[in-house]
């Protein structure tokens, strides 16, 4: 197994693995826990390498000061990257720490046997993990590792998540709820549309008000720090009375509705080579255009952030990359990023980029106005909703011709949208919104489209299918109605959507079973496998045949697709069911899982399970509206959820693949659920959808 | 204002329009309930005023002026509740920032309903979002907690 990138700039065991506590495995990662269960996972493969029980095992997240750094806790890559590298660590401690056992107790390796960090001869005598600590914490990590597929490593369940025991027992463990000495409460005060300036503010009307500390004004940016929390909440409100900002003025021709994306002023790009010429309109037969709205990350808890300014700057925040966000708070206001340290604590699953940087800017500005005091910044449902980055909007074209023989033989794919990913730390301009706000005003970043093979726009754009002539196009759009960045799975989630749509309407012209018709198209073995097990576990065969279950008004139906994430990362096959009639309820869910080696069965399941929901709830439910003038939501009234009323039965089965490697399972099955929904409302109804949401008024719409 | 908080007495000098979940969170230190929208919609906040599940978030201090409230904090001394042990045995929480609402919730559900039917389990769980996807598992809690009464209520309807 190659050794990760990661330990080259952290070559150290104690870089890693910390034994200096007597009893304790402190692991340090650079990959943040946000809810997928991450720490588990590690936890586990490094509690089952080292053969030590897992209350044993401490993990210290993300930290600019300590520990690796593994970049962004993104991209269900955290398994694949922070696990590797943990497990290669581990591997390579354990046989050091064999070899230290061998010397101290003279008797050859061979002979040594290891259990809950004691290590023993045959006669009894024996040395521990930590007794050795010191003869090993500084060695570089060696150079051998077996692979995944012969890697030892013991059972370590029951699965329990350590997050879970804590927040059932209301234990400390959210940022929102630290508390340090003389910490004093902030809220900042935007326009609900960023770009708007601040004509006045009348600074000493607030000043009065109860507990008001300072109000820091900086160019479009309003802060105001209190001694207590409902001070904060009450001051706030009164500038929001008293602040008087310019109207917001559309600049330019910004298409705000995905529908309208084809022909909009975009940066068009080949994805696959380009061909030679394009082939001419009519030797297609079937063409379809399908679109997704932008759509919030909507976090429950709103982002909050705490910063203190002493001799350095100090941010606590549940940013998913503390390097990229020290180095656009260092760069903002001026600092060396020395003089920046950043800390990651959990916050509320954030499902990609949601406010959690910009809020953690804030609380950064907010310190430097007012040094010494430990400042936190809580940032408010409307905050939330109307200035976090959204997923972008999506539309694609889809084009095809099937020949006689029921084959696809030329496939194009034109995929319009914006950027899906505006993370901090870019060098082409800042990306936070305070950065923006205060003077003087730095140029937004234009960060470039992630490139493949992971890609941004086109994440899974290349369809898994074999098809003899593939053409892939994206065109990243000129301007964008509101700010967006990343939102799980990025682009895979329109893409899937509308290649799986796709798919369905060509296998129904081919007068073909959708499975059938897949499997005809599908060389990779592990794909065929995960649609053969799911057409199993649903009785696909069962379901589609008996179309007799008619109830009233309201019918049945039943679809399938299957996606590879990123083409590199899990396989999904999605079957679902669904009853439309006056309302549409998805009843059962089923979906077979390849994630390559299981690390944890349970966090597998949990991850699957989350993002089935998620999608439906994305694809049935959620649209953020945009008019020309920004967004316009402004809370959970106008941004309709899934409840938890119309959950589905979820069946879940994994395919062990344990002599493969692991990859995550956080983003696999957004994509395949969506499309698995319309398909199914296409077999009930009839009708085939192609704009999401799925809602009534959709799907009357597609049947006008 | 006195009232009793997990069975002790409290006095608060917040003001009378101070929304309870400030006076819990800040003033008692009691922090497992959580702040997530501050308009009712979202169940983050959820605590029991004399038995009752109400929105901390906006629920006037003033409210429960010799009232009995009860936190996540107030649940168990040595030994879990029962609706918290079923959390951790169904491992039913992701982010968990929905969490401890949703106990809170049930906990009453079970006190006054202890055979609910299942639309009665639906029109209290609605109350409470969560984004994460951990639905499926609180429903499994669900199960857990109600069959042991009643040999079986189904969620999955
Ligand atoms: S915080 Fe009270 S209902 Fe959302
Ligand atoms: S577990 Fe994260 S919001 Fe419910």
């Amino acid at each position: 197994m190659k050794a990760p990138d990661s330990l080259k700039a952290h070559p150290l065991f104690r870089d890693w693995i910390d034994l200096s506590q007597q009893g304790l495995v402190v692991i340090h990662s650079g990959k943040a826990e946000i809810g997928q269960g991450i720490h588990f996972a590690l936890s586990s493969i490094v509690g089952g390498i080292l053969e030590v029980p897992l209350d044993w095992i401490n993990v210290r997240g993300p930290d600019t000061d300590e520990g690796p750094n593994e970049g962004l806790t993104a991209g269900s890559l955290s398994v694949q990257q922070g696990g590797t590298a943990l497990a290669y660590v581990a591997d390579n401690l354990k046989t050091c720490l064999l070899e230290a056992a061998s010397q101290h107790l003279a008797v050859p390796v061979s002979e040594l046997s290891c259990r809950d960090g004691v290590i023993k001869t045959s006669d009894g005598r024996k040395i521990s993990y930590w007794e050795l600590s010191d003869e090993v914490s500084d060695v570089k990590v060696g150079e051998c590792l077996q692979s995944w597929a012969d890697l030892e490593t013991h059972d370590n369940r029951p699965e329990r998540r350590a997050e879970i025991d804590a927040i059932v027992r209301g234990n400390t463990h959210f940022l929102h709820d630290l508390v340090w000495p003389d910490m004093l409460h902030a809220r900042v005060v935007r326009p609900r549309n960023i770009l708007s300036h601040l004509v006045t503010l009348d600074v000493d009307a607030i000043t009065v008000l109860p507990g008001v500390i300072h109000v820091e004004v900086d160019g479009d940016f309003i802060g105001v720090i209190t001694e207590q929390e409902d001070q904060a909440i009450n001051a706030a409100l009164a500038i929001q009375k008293e602040a008087i900002w310019e109207s917001f003025r559309k600049t330019g021709d910004v298409t705000v509705h995905p529908q309208d994306y084809i022909g909009a002023p975009a940066e068009s790009e080949w994805v696959t080579a380009q061909p030679e010429a394009e082939p001419l309109e009519q030797s297609w037969t079937q063409s379809a255009t399908y679109s997704r709205p932008f759509i919030a990350h909507a976090s429950i808890g709103p982002s909050c952030a705490v910063a203190v300014q002493g001799e350095r700057l100090t941010v606590w925040s549940h940013s998913q990359g503390v390097y990229l966000l020290r180095k656009e708070i260092a760069r903002v206001l001026n600092m060396s990023e020395s003089d920046v340290r950043v800390i990651h604590s959990p916050g509320a699953g954030a499902y990609g980029h949601n406010g959690a940087d910009d809020c953690a800017m804030d609380a950064a500005v907010l310190a430097r106005a007012c040094p010494g005091k430990p400042i936190r910044v809580q940032w408010t449902r409307e905050d939330e909703f109307l200035h976090e980055p959204y997923g972008s909007a999506m539309q694609v074209r889809l084009k095809a011709s099937l020949g006689g023989d029921g084959r696809i033989t030329h496939w194009l794919h034109d995929v319009w949208s914006h950027r899906h990913s505006r993370r901090p730390g870019h060098d082409s301009g800042v990306g936070l919104l305070a950065a923006r706000q205060i003077d003087p005003g730095l140029p937004a970043a234009e960060p470039p489209d992630v490139p493949m093979p992971n890609g941004g726009i086109a994440r899974n754009a290349i369809p898994i299918y074999g098809i003899d002539d593939v053409m892939v196009r994206k065109h990243l759009l000129a301007t964008a109605p509101v700010r967006t960045s990343s939102l799980r799975s990025l682009g895979a989630y329109g893409n899937i959507f509308a290649i799986e749509s796709f798919m369905d309407e060509l296998a129904e012209d081919a007068g073909t079973d959708p499975i059938e018709f897949r499997l005809r198209h599908l060389g990779d073995a592990r794909a065929r496998m995960a649609l053969e097990d799911v057409m199993e576990i649903s009785g696909w065969e069962s379901r589609r045949s008996d179309r007799s279950d008619f109830k009233g008004d309201i019918a049945r139906g039943t679809g399938v697709a299957l996606a590879r994430y990123k083409g590199s990362g899990c396989y999904v096959a999605v079957v679902c069911e669904v009853e439309a009639g006056q309302t549409i309820k998805l009843c059962h869910v089923w979906a077979s899982v390849d994630v390559g080696r299981v690390i944890s069965p349970d966090g597998v399941r949990a991850q699957i399970e989350g993002g089935i929901i998620q999608s439906a709830s994305w694809t049935l439910k959620e649209r953020v509206l945009v008019e020309d003038d920004g967004s316009q939501v402004f809370g959970w009234e106008d941004y309709p959820t899934l409840p938890f009323s119309e959950i589905p039965q979820i069946d879940i089965s994994i395919l062990e693949r344990n002599d493969l490697p692991p990859v995550g399972a956080g983003e696999g099955a957004q994509g395949p659920t969506s499309a698995a929904i319309a398909n199914a409302l296409y077999s009930a109804l009839g009708v085939r959808v192609r704009h999401l949401p799925l809602t009534p008024d959709e799907v009357t719409r597609a049947m006008q | 204002m006195q009232f009793v908080v997990n069975n002790e007495e409290v006095t608060t000098n917040a003001a009378e329009s101070t929304p309870l979940l400030y006076v819990l969170r800040n003033e008692l230190g009691l922090r497992a309930v959580k702040y997530g929208c501050g308009t009712g919609h979202c169940g983050a906040c959820t605590v029991l005023v004399d038995g009752r599940p109400e929105n901390s978030c906006e629920f006037l201090v003033s409210l429960v002026e010799g009232c009995r409230v009860t936190t996540l904090e107030g649940l168990s001394n040595v030994e879990l509740h029962p609706v918290q042990q079923a959390f951790i045995e169904e491992q039913a929480a992701q982010c968990g920032y929905c969490t401890t609402g949703l106990i809170m919730r049930l906990v009453s559900l079970l006190d006054t309903t202890p055979r609910p039917l299942i639309a009665e389990v639906h029109s209290a769980l609605d109350r409470h979002l969560c984004r994460c996807g951990s639905h499926s598992r609180v429903l499994k809690v669900v199960d857990r907690l109600f069959s042991a009464e009643l040999g079986g209520v189904t969620t999955s309807s």
